[in-house]
Protein backbone atom coordinates (compact mmCIF):
# COMPACT_ATOMS: atom_id res chain seq x y z
CA UNK A 1 0.00 0.00 0.00
CA UNK A 2 1.23 3.83 -0.58
CA UNK A 3 1.35 6.28 2.67
CA UNK A 4 1.80 10.22 1.91
CA UNK A 5 3.76 12.10 4.56
CA UNK A 6 5.29 15.09 5.31
CA UNK A 7 8.58 14.48 6.76
CA UNK A 8 10.83 17.76 7.89
CA UNK A 9 8.64 19.59 5.76
CA UNK A 10 8.95 17.70 2.94
CA UNK A 11 6.27 15.50 0.87
CA UNK A 12 6.79 12.13 0.55
CA UNK A 13 5.12 8.90 -0.02
CA UNK A 14 6.41 5.59 0.10
CA UNK A 15 5.13 1.79 -0.97
CA UNK A 16 5.24 -0.11 2.33
CA UNK A 17 3.77 -3.58 3.61
CA UNK A 18 0.49 -3.31 6.28
CA UNK A 19 2.87 -4.81 8.95
CA UNK A 20 5.20 -1.95 9.03
CA UNK A 21 6.52 0.06 11.33
CA UNK A 22 7.79 3.65 11.07
CA UNK A 23 10.79 2.93 12.24
CA UNK A 24 11.51 0.63 9.74
CA UNK A 25 10.02 3.05 6.95
CA UNK A 26 11.82 5.99 7.84
CA UNK A 27 15.38 4.12 7.49
CA UNK A 28 14.73 2.53 4.58
CA UNK A 29 14.37 6.20 3.39
CA UNK A 30 17.13 7.41 4.57
CA UNK A 31 16.44 8.95 7.94
CA UNK A 32 19.12 7.27 9.74
CA UNK A 33 18.78 9.47 12.77
CA UNK A 34 16.23 7.18 13.69
CA UNK A 35 17.59 4.26 15.72
CA UNK A 36 16.56 0.35 16.12
CA UNK A 37 17.77 0.19 19.96
CA UNK A 38 15.20 -2.55 22.09
CA UNK A 39 12.69 -2.60 19.43
CA UNK A 40 9.93 -3.11 21.98
CA UNK A 41 9.19 0.53 22.78
CA UNK A 42 11.55 0.92 26.18
CA UNK A 43 14.56 2.45 24.90
CA UNK A 44 13.12 5.43 23.63
CA UNK A 45 16.27 5.66 20.46
CA UNK A 46 13.50 5.79 17.84
CA UNK A 47 11.96 8.57 19.18
CA UNK A 48 10.07 11.10 16.66
CA UNK A 49 7.80 13.73 16.19
CA UNK A 50 4.63 12.75 15.08
CA UNK A 51 1.92 15.88 14.32
CA UNK A 52 4.53 17.41 16.73
CA UNK A 53 4.14 14.67 20.12
CA UNK A 54 6.93 12.10 20.71
CA UNK A 55 6.23 8.55 19.88
CA UNK A 56 8.34 5.80 19.87
CA UNK A 57 8.38 4.53 15.85
CA UNK A 58 9.49 0.99 16.42
CA UNK A 59 5.71 1.23 17.47
CA UNK A 60 3.19 3.11 15.21
CA UNK A 61 2.20 1.18 11.91
CA UNK A 62 3.41 3.41 9.21
CA UNK A 63 0.02 2.58 7.47
CA UNK A 64 -1.38 4.87 10.45
CA UNK A 65 0.99 7.78 9.43
CA UNK A 66 -0.67 8.16 5.92
CA UNK A 67 -1.54 11.70 5.61
CA UNK A 68 0.43 13.03 9.02
CA UNK A 69 3.34 14.89 9.26
CA UNK A 70 6.79 13.22 10.89
CA UNK A 71 9.95 15.00 12.23
CA UNK A 72 12.94 13.17 13.00
CA UNK A 73 16.39 14.75 14.58
CA UNK A 74 17.55 15.55 10.90
CA UNK A 75 15.28 17.74 10.60
CA UNK A 76 15.25 19.99 13.54
CA UNK A 77 19.38 19.42 14.08
CA UNK A 78 19.78 23.10 13.09
CA UNK A 79 17.80 24.34 15.84
CA UNK A 80 19.46 22.40 18.66
CA UNK A 81 22.58 23.44 18.15
CA UNK A 82 23.08 25.27 21.45
CA UNK A 83 21.99 21.97 22.77
CA UNK A 84 24.39 19.91 21.05
CA UNK A 85 27.32 22.43 22.24
CA UNK A 86 26.21 22.24 25.67
CA UNK A 87 26.34 17.94 24.99
CA UNK A 88 30.12 18.65 23.84
CA UNK A 89 31.25 20.76 26.57
CA UNK A 90 29.80 18.38 29.07
CA UNK A 91 31.85 15.82 27.80
CA UNK A 92 28.29 13.87 27.05
CA UNK A 93 29.09 12.60 23.30
CA UNK A 94 29.98 9.32 24.39
CA UNK A 95 28.71 6.45 21.79
CA UNK A 96 26.02 8.84 20.67
CA UNK A 97 23.59 5.89 19.93
CA UNK A 98 20.69 7.32 22.15
CA UNK A 99 21.61 11.17 21.13
CA UNK A 100 19.50 11.49 18.19
CA UNK A 101 15.73 9.99 20.19
CA UNK A 102 16.92 12.50 23.36
CA UNK A 103 17.77 15.70 20.94
CA UNK A 104 13.70 14.73 19.74
CA UNK A 105 12.80 14.56 23.41
CA UNK A 106 14.66 17.59 24.66
CA UNK A 107 13.39 19.75 21.15
CA UNK A 108 10.15 18.44 22.77
CA UNK A 109 10.35 19.12 26.13
CA UNK A 110 12.10 23.18 25.43
CA UNK A 111 8.79 23.72 23.92
CA UNK A 112 6.34 22.11 26.81
CA UNK A 113 8.05 24.06 29.00
CA UNK A 114 7.64 27.45 27.65
CA UNK A 115 4.68 26.95 27.31
CA UNK A 116 4.19 26.41 30.82
CA UNK A 117 2.54 22.70 30.48
CA UNK A 118 6.13 21.32 32.00
CA UNK A 119 7.27 22.07 35.02
CA UNK A 120 10.94 23.65 34.41
CA UNK A 121 12.18 21.73 37.75
CA UNK A 122 15.00 18.49 38.00
CA UNK A 123 12.77 15.95 38.91
CA UNK A 124 9.95 17.22 36.14
CA UNK A 125 12.50 16.76 33.71
CA UNK A 126 14.10 13.72 34.96
CA UNK A 127 10.23 12.10 34.69
CA UNK A 128 10.22 13.51 30.89
CA UNK A 129 12.61 11.92 30.45
CA UNK A 130 12.27 8.45 31.49
CA UNK A 131 11.90 6.47 28.33
CA UNK A 132 15.46 7.70 26.87
CA UNK A 133 17.91 5.13 27.93
CA UNK A 134 21.54 5.31 27.63
CA UNK A 135 23.53 2.00 26.61
CA UNK A 136 26.72 4.14 27.90
CA UNK A 137 24.71 4.99 31.03
CA UNK A 138 26.62 8.36 30.74
CA UNK A 139 23.44 10.18 32.35
CA UNK A 140 24.90 12.58 34.60
CA UNK A 141 27.31 14.52 31.75
CA UNK A 142 23.63 14.42 29.77
CA UNK A 143 22.02 15.64 32.54
CA UNK A 144 23.96 18.51 33.14
CA UNK A 145 23.80 19.81 29.79
CA UNK A 146 20.25 19.07 29.11
CA UNK A 147 19.40 20.87 32.78
CA UNK A 148 22.12 23.76 31.32
CA UNK A 149 19.95 24.33 27.98
CA UNK A 150 16.42 23.95 29.65
CA UNK A 151 17.59 26.40 32.14
CA UNK A 152 16.35 24.31 35.28
CA UNK A 153 18.15 25.33 38.26
CA UNK B 1 8.04 -12.08 17.42
CA UNK B 2 6.09 -10.20 15.14
CA UNK B 3 2.32 -8.75 13.97
CA UNK B 4 1.57 -9.24 10.68
CA UNK B 5 -1.50 -7.16 9.10
CA UNK B 6 -3.01 -8.91 5.62
CA UNK B 7 -5.16 -6.11 5.41
CA UNK B 8 -5.29 -2.25 6.84
CA UNK B 9 -8.68 -0.09 6.31
CA UNK B 10 -9.50 3.73 7.62
CA UNK B 11 -13.44 3.68 7.56
CA UNK B 12 -15.05 7.09 7.42
CA UNK B 13 -18.18 6.19 9.86
CA UNK B 14 -19.10 4.11 12.46
CA UNK B 15 -21.89 1.96 10.61
CA UNK B 16 -19.14 1.24 8.16
CA UNK B 17 -16.02 0.44 10.89
CA UNK B 18 -19.09 -1.66 12.93
CA UNK B 19 -19.94 -3.59 9.69
CA UNK B 20 -16.07 -4.65 9.10
CA UNK B 21 -15.58 -5.68 12.21
CA UNK B 22 -18.15 -8.29 11.95
CA UNK B 23 -16.05 -10.24 9.20
CA UNK B 24 -13.82 -13.25 10.39
CA UNK B 25 -10.49 -11.95 11.30
CA UNK B 26 -11.24 -8.26 11.55
CA UNK B 27 -10.00 -6.46 14.75
CA UNK B 28 -9.70 -2.64 15.61
CA UNK B 29 -6.70 -1.54 16.22
CA UNK B 30 -5.90 0.84 19.48
CA UNK B 31 -2.30 2.21 19.71
CA UNK B 32 -0.37 -0.86 18.90
CA UNK B 33 2.15 -0.17 21.34
CA UNK B 34 1.16 -3.78 22.72
CA UNK B 35 -0.08 -5.42 19.66
CA UNK B 36 3.94 -4.90 18.91
CA UNK B 37 5.00 -7.30 21.29
CA UNK B 38 2.98 -10.18 19.94
CA UNK B 39 3.58 -12.81 17.09
CA UNK B 40 -0.02 -13.19 15.02
CA UNK B 41 -2.43 -12.40 12.09
CA UNK B 42 -4.62 -9.97 11.88
CA UNK B 43 -6.67 -11.00 8.70
CA UNK B 44 -8.45 -7.26 8.78
CA UNK B 45 -6.83 -4.20 10.93
CA UNK B 46 -9.15 -1.73 11.41
CA UNK B 47 -7.90 2.13 11.94
CA UNK B 48 -10.28 4.25 13.73
CA UNK B 49 -8.92 7.38 13.40
CA UNK B 50 -10.68 9.10 10.78
CA UNK B 51 -14.28 8.63 12.68
CA UNK B 52 -13.20 12.05 15.23
CA UNK B 53 -13.13 9.60 18.59
CA UNK B 54 -10.13 11.68 20.14
CA UNK B 55 -12.12 14.41 21.53
CA UNK B 56 -11.94 15.41 25.13
CA UNK B 57 -14.62 17.68 26.25
CA UNK B 58 -16.92 18.83 28.96
CA UNK B 59 -20.65 17.39 28.15
CA UNK B 60 -23.47 19.86 29.55
CA UNK B 61 -24.89 17.23 32.02
CA UNK B 62 -21.47 17.25 34.13
CA UNK B 63 -19.36 14.41 32.64
CA UNK B 64 -15.93 14.64 31.04
CA UNK B 65 -16.38 12.96 27.52
CA UNK B 66 -13.16 11.10 26.31
CA UNK B 67 -13.25 9.97 22.46
CA UNK B 68 -11.67 6.16 21.90
CA UNK B 69 -9.16 7.27 20.28
CA UNK B 70 -7.31 9.75 22.56
CA UNK B 71 -4.06 9.28 23.10
CA UNK B 72 -2.77 9.14 26.63
CA UNK B 73 -0.67 12.14 26.39
CA UNK B 74 -3.38 14.29 25.32
CA UNK B 75 -5.41 13.63 28.28
CA UNK B 76 -2.20 14.14 30.51
CA UNK B 77 -1.61 17.87 28.80
CA UNK B 78 -5.71 18.60 28.70
CA UNK B 79 -6.90 21.42 30.28
CA UNK B 80 -10.25 20.22 31.68
CA UNK B 81 -7.81 17.25 33.79
CA UNK B 82 -5.68 19.65 35.33
CA UNK B 83 -7.52 20.98 37.83
CA UNK B 84 -9.92 18.07 38.22
CA UNK B 85 -9.70 16.04 41.10
CA UNK B 86 -6.69 17.88 41.89
CA UNK B 87 -4.45 17.43 38.95
CA UNK B 88 -5.44 13.44 39.54
CA UNK B 89 -5.73 11.80 36.49
CA UNK B 90 -2.14 13.95 34.65
CA UNK B 91 -0.44 12.69 37.97
CA UNK B 92 -1.65 8.88 37.03
CA UNK B 93 -0.77 9.20 33.21
CA UNK B 94 2.69 10.77 33.84
CA UNK B 95 4.20 7.85 36.20
CA UNK B 96 2.63 5.35 33.26
CA UNK B 97 5.72 3.93 30.85
CA UNK B 98 7.36 6.96 28.85
CA UNK B 99 5.97 9.88 27.43
CA UNK B 100 6.78 8.45 23.91
CA UNK B 101 4.42 5.25 24.76
CA UNK B 102 1.59 7.60 25.96
CA UNK B 103 1.59 9.49 22.41
CA UNK B 104 1.07 6.52 20.91
CA UNK B 105 -1.26 4.35 23.58
CA UNK B 106 -5.12 5.44 23.19
CA UNK B 107 -7.70 5.22 25.75
CA UNK B 108 -9.53 2.50 23.80
CA UNK B 109 -6.77 0.63 23.38
CA UNK B 110 -6.12 0.70 27.11
CA UNK B 111 -10.16 -0.05 28.58
CA UNK B 112 -11.14 -2.18 25.35
CA UNK B 113 -9.10 -5.41 26.48
CA UNK B 114 -9.09 -4.52 30.24
CA UNK B 115 -5.50 -5.19 30.82
CA UNK B 116 -4.35 -6.12 34.23
CA UNK B 117 -1.69 -4.27 34.43
CA UNK B 118 -2.85 -1.10 33.74
CA UNK B 119 -2.18 1.95 36.32
CA UNK B 120 -4.96 4.03 34.22
CA UNK B 121 -7.78 1.32 34.48
CA UNK B 122 -7.21 1.52 37.98
CA UNK B 123 -7.29 5.27 38.43
CA UNK B 124 -10.81 5.42 36.57
CA UNK B 125 -12.41 3.12 37.54
CA UNK B 126 -11.79 5.09 41.62
CA UNK B 127 -13.82 8.18 39.92
CA UNK B 128 -17.53 7.61 38.35
CA UNK B 129 -16.92 6.85 35.28
CA UNK B 130 -18.55 4.85 32.29
CA UNK B 131 -17.73 3.63 28.89
CA UNK B 132 -19.62 3.72 25.61
CA UNK B 133 -19.85 1.65 22.75
CA UNK B 134 -21.77 2.26 19.25
CA UNK B 135 -24.24 -0.87 19.77
CA UNK B 136 -24.25 -1.94 23.31
CA UNK B 137 -24.51 1.72 24.70
CA UNK B 138 -23.29 3.13 28.01
CA UNK B 139 -22.43 1.26 30.94
CA UNK B 140 -20.65 1.26 34.25
CA UNK B 141 -16.76 0.58 33.64
CA UNK B 142 -16.86 -1.77 36.61
CA UNK B 143 -19.62 -3.39 34.82
CA UNK B 144 -17.44 -3.93 31.47
CA UNK B 145 -14.40 -4.67 33.42
CA UNK B 146 -15.93 -7.59 34.94
CA UNK B 147 -17.97 -8.55 32.64
CA UNK B 148 -16.56 -7.63 29.09
CA UNK B 149 -18.97 -7.67 26.03
CA UNK B 150 -21.01 -10.43 24.48
CA UNK B 151 -20.18 -9.65 21.18
CA UNK B 152 -17.99 -7.24 19.09
CA UNK B 153 -18.80 -3.65 19.09
CA UNK B 154 -16.43 -0.27 18.95
CA UNK B 155 -15.74 1.58 22.04
CA UNK B 156 -16.50 5.16 21.23
CA UNK B 157 -15.99 7.19 24.62
CA UNK B 158 -15.05 7.19 28.28
CA UNK B 159 -16.93 9.23 30.54
CA UNK B 160 -15.89 10.77 34.40
CA UNK B 161 -18.12 12.61 35.89
CA UNK B 162 -17.01 16.15 36.70
CA UNK B 163 -17.72 16.56 40.42
CA UNK B 164 -15.79 17.10 43.49
CA UNK B 165 -13.36 14.38 44.28
CA UNK B 166 -10.33 13.95 46.39
CA UNK B 167 -8.35 11.30 45.02
CA UNK B 168 -4.59 9.35 45.87
CA UNK B 169 -3.05 6.63 43.99
CA UNK B 170 -0.32 3.89 44.96
CA UNK B 171 1.64 1.76 43.37
CA UNK B 172 4.52 -0.37 43.80
CA UNK B 173 6.89 -1.44 40.87
CA UNK B 174 10.36 -3.09 40.50
CA UNK B 175 11.85 -0.08 39.46
CA UNK B 176 10.02 3.26 38.52
CA UNK B 177 10.33 2.37 34.68
CA UNK B 178 8.31 -0.91 34.74
CA UNK B 179 4.57 -2.09 34.89
CA UNK B 180 3.32 -1.82 38.83
CA UNK B 181 3.07 -5.03 40.51
CA UNK B 182 0.02 -3.74 41.86
CA UNK B 183 -1.53 -0.62 42.56
CA UNK B 184 -4.70 1.15 44.14
CA UNK B 185 -6.78 4.54 43.85
CA UNK B 186 -8.97 5.49 46.36
CA UNK B 187 -11.27 8.67 45.69
CA UNK B 188 -14.06 10.41 48.39
CA UNK B 189 -16.68 13.13 47.06
CA UNK B 190 -16.10 16.34 48.97
CA UNK B 191 -19.19 17.98 49.26
CA UNK B 192 -19.51 20.85 52.17
CA UNK B 193 -16.74 19.82 53.55
CA UNK B 194 -17.81 16.41 54.45
CA UNK B 195 -16.79 13.26 52.16
CA UNK B 196 -18.92 10.65 50.74
CA UNK B 197 -19.01 8.18 48.13
CA UNK B 198 -15.96 6.60 49.01
CA UNK B 199 -14.66 4.41 45.60
CA UNK B 200 -11.27 1.68 46.47
CA UNK B 201 -9.94 0.44 43.40
CA UNK B 202 -7.38 -2.29 43.25
CA UNK B 203 -5.13 -3.39 39.92
CA UNK B 204 -2.78 -5.67 39.06
CA UNK B 205 -3.40 -8.43 40.82
CA UNK B 206 -2.14 -9.00 38.13
CA UNK B 207 -5.57 -9.46 37.48
CA UNK B 208 -7.46 -6.49 36.00
CA UNK B 209 -8.51 -3.81 38.15
CA UNK B 210 -11.54 -4.39 40.49
CA UNK B 211 -13.87 -2.40 43.39
CA UNK B 212 -13.95 -3.33 46.83
CA UNK B 213 -17.70 -2.64 47.15
CA UNK B 214 -17.57 -4.58 50.55
CA UNK B 215 -15.08 -2.18 52.00
CA UNK B 216 -17.10 1.41 50.29
CA UNK B 217 -20.15 -0.18 51.95
CA UNK B 218 -18.18 -0.08 55.18
CA UNK B 219 -17.02 3.62 54.87
CA UNK B 220 -20.36 4.69 54.31
CA UNK B 221 -21.27 4.45 57.77
CA UNK B 222 -18.08 6.33 59.15
CA UNK B 223 -14.37 7.69 57.81
CA UNK B 224 -13.28 6.95 61.83
CA UNK B 225 -9.82 4.34 62.29
CA UNK B 226 -12.05 1.72 63.51
CA UNK B 227 -13.92 1.58 59.79
CA UNK B 228 -10.58 2.03 58.00
CA UNK B 229 -9.16 -1.16 59.55
CA UNK B 230 -12.21 -2.93 58.96
CA UNK B 231 -12.66 -1.63 55.70
CA UNK B 232 -8.98 -3.01 54.90
CA UNK B 233 -10.38 -6.11 56.64
CA UNK B 234 -13.28 -6.44 53.91
CA UNK B 235 -10.51 -5.68 51.34
CA UNK B 236 -8.33 -8.59 52.04
CA UNK B 237 -11.26 -10.90 52.02
CA UNK B 238 -12.92 -9.49 48.95
CA UNK B 239 -9.99 -9.05 46.33
CA UNK B 240 -8.04 -12.10 44.69
CA UNK B 241 -4.42 -11.38 44.14
CA UNK B 242 -2.55 -14.20 41.79
CA UNK B 243 0.77 -15.46 41.44
CA UNK B 244 2.86 -14.58 38.44
CA UNK B 245 6.91 -14.46 37.72
CA UNK B 246 7.17 -11.61 39.25
CA UNK B 247 5.33 -11.21 42.69
CA UNK B 248 3.02 -13.45 44.84
CA UNK B 249 -0.44 -13.24 45.24
CA UNK B 250 0.58 -13.35 49.34
CA UNK B 251 2.81 -10.61 48.89
CA UNK B 252 0.82 -8.50 46.43
CA UNK B 253 -1.99 -9.26 49.10
CA UNK B 254 0.42 -7.20 52.03
CA UNK B 255 1.49 -4.33 49.75
CA UNK B 256 -1.66 -3.47 48.24
CA UNK B 257 -3.71 -3.47 52.04
CA UNK B 258 -0.57 -0.81 53.06
CA UNK B 259 -0.93 1.04 49.71
CA UNK B 260 -4.57 1.37 50.57
CA UNK B 261 -4.21 2.07 54.58
CA UNK B 262 -1.59 5.35 53.16
CA UNK B 263 -4.09 5.91 50.26
CA UNK B 264 -7.24 6.52 52.48
CA UNK B 265 -5.42 8.34 54.74
CA UNK B 266 -4.55 10.79 52.40
CA UNK B 267 -8.07 11.37 51.00
CA UNK B 268 -9.53 11.11 54.47
CA UNK B 269 -7.14 13.94 56.51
Amino acid sequence: MKIRVKINGQDRSFEIDPSEYLLDTLRKNGYMSVKRGCDTGSCGACTVLLDGRPVISCSVLSASVDGHEITTAEGIANQMKEYMHALASEGADQCGFCQPGLLVMIYYLKKMIDKGLIERDKETVRRYLIGNLCRCSGYLPQERAIFRFLGVD
Amino acid sequence: MSLRIKEYVRPKTLEEAYSLLQKEGAEILGGTTYARLSSREIQLAIDLQDLGLDEIKEEENGWISIGSMARLSDLEFHPLLKDFAGGFLPYVLSRIWSLQLRGVATVGGTVVPRWGFSDFLTAVLALETEVEFYKSGRMKLEDFLEKGLKEKDIMTRLLIKKEERRAVFKYMRNSEYDFSIVNVAVSVKVEDGKLYDCRIAVGARPGVAKLATKAMEILKESYDDEHVEMALHAVEDEINFGDDFRWSGEYRKSVALVLLKRALGEVIS
